[in-house]
């Protein structure tokens, strides 16, 4: 009767530990691609022109905006990365407690 | 909110100024890293999607449910963010196309406003002059209707930042804008037409038959009259830093000739000299911008 609570759990650990290294290795290349986003403008400078002054604004804002965004993909897929690894971590411990009850 | 620039209000040598700077290095440079900071997004989100259904196939339970729940969210703001990166780095790779286009199409201009009265007679002056004007006016105005259209693909969010800039000031007495609204960040201010402010004015270098020892041609316009004239160097020049050369021919009585019949090459020196006194009188605020 036990079994009618106990949710089914299939894991295939080897795939799932690839997962968790490729979200780790995308953590780093985020971090490598992040200052193209730096809030800085290169035209527009010395103009008088409203539309390009509009333009010069818009450009810092979006970029400023970019850039939270993608600190904040990299912030969560960090956490992913992480809370895998840990999942991972659980379940390697667990099938080593149970090899470990069958050994006695 | 911005304002509508009167370009009007702008002549050759200060259009130049607006414009010279543009086509940055920096700029192509920063267009083609965002390019592959989206084509990076791009492609990570592609990366992801293909991991999720890896997830999905090697874990089963409560917890890989949770798991993939994120990793759906995160696919979904990743490819929105990877799209909108994209169309934001066409905007500003068109910005920068259509400002260096302009500064093209400006250079030349002001190229030829430094030679008009060495290669028309005085009678032209002032027609020549309106003419550069004119291309230079209409240039600004298709790269800003340009620059307008492409700015929209930016996707600015609702907080904009101000940025510093350094525009030349507008010739004096003309209004530089046409907005009746709020006094905007940026906005180019009216210069009055009173002494100290310099007004249009085409280069006379020395050797110019109608200015021998240099000087400027003030185009008319507020602060000058209906009708232009010379300033000749000398005339301006404070004596302290007075440099005029006089060659005068030996064995021969003091005549004064006729000036064409007695054309001399400045040297050096005096052409920097002429150069160093001209931008002083009619470009003065570049002495205190970045030059290139």
């Amino acid at each position: 009767m036990a079994d009618d609570f106990s949710p089914h759990v299939a894991v295939d650990l080897a795939e799932l530990r690839d997962v968790a290294t490729w979200l780790s290795r995308e953590v780093q290349a985020l971090a490598g691609d992040r200052d193209h986003l730096q809030p800085m403008v290169h035209f527009g400078h010395h103009s008088p022109c409203g539309e390009t002054h509009l333009a010069r604004r818009a450009a810092m804002s979006a970029l400023d905006e970019y850039g939270a965004r993608w600190d904040k993909h990299q912030q969560e897929l960090a956490a992913l990365a992480a809370t895998l690894d840990k999942a991972l971590d659980h379940y390697a411990d667990s099938d080593n407690l149970r090899k470990l009850d069958l050994d006695q | 909110m911005t304002w509508q620039t009167v370009w009007e209000a702008y002549d050759v040598p200060r259009i130049w100024d607006a414009v010279h700077l543009e086509d940055d290095p920096l700029g192509w440079e920063q267009v083609y890293g965002l390019r592959r900071a989206a084509e990076m997004l791009t492609g990570h989100s592609e990366g992801l999607r293909a991991k999720r259904e890896v997830v999905a196939r090697a874990w089963q339970g409560p917890a890989a449910a949770l798991m993939l729940s994120r990793l759906d969210g995160l696919i979904t703001s990743v490819t929105r963010d990877a799209a909108s990166l994209t169309v934001a780095t066409h905007g500003l790779h068109g910005i920068m196309t259509a400002l260096a286009a302009a500064r093209k199409k400006v250079q030349p201009l002001a190229l030829r406003w430094d030679e008009v009265t060495s290669d028309w007679i005085p009678e032209f002056w002032d027609e020549v002059a309106a003419e550069l004007n004119d291309e230079a006016r209409t240039a600004m105005l298709v790269a800003a209707a340009e620059v307008r259209d492409h700015a929209g693909r930016l996707a600015a969010p609702e907080i904009l930042r101000e940025t510093a800039t350094a525009a030349p000031p507008p010739l004096p007495g003309y209004s530089p804008t046409t907005s009746d609204g709020p006094r905007l960040a940026g906005m180019p201010r009216s210069v009055p037409a009173m002494p100290g402010h310099p007004v249009s004015m085409l280069p006379t270098p020395p050797g110019n038959p109608y200015a021998p020892a240099g000087g400027a041609y003030l185009l008319p316009g507020p602060g000058v009259g209906p009708h232009g004239f010379i300033l000749p160097m000398a005339a301006a020049t404070p004596p302290s830093v007075r440099h005029s050369v006089w060659r005068v021919p030996k064995g021969v009585p003091p005549v004064i000739l006729p000036v064409a019949d007695s054309p001399t090459q400045p040297t050096p020196e005096t052409m920097a000299g002429f150069h160093h006194w001209f931008s002083g009188l009619a470009t003065p605020w570049r002495s205190s911008a970045p030059r290139v």
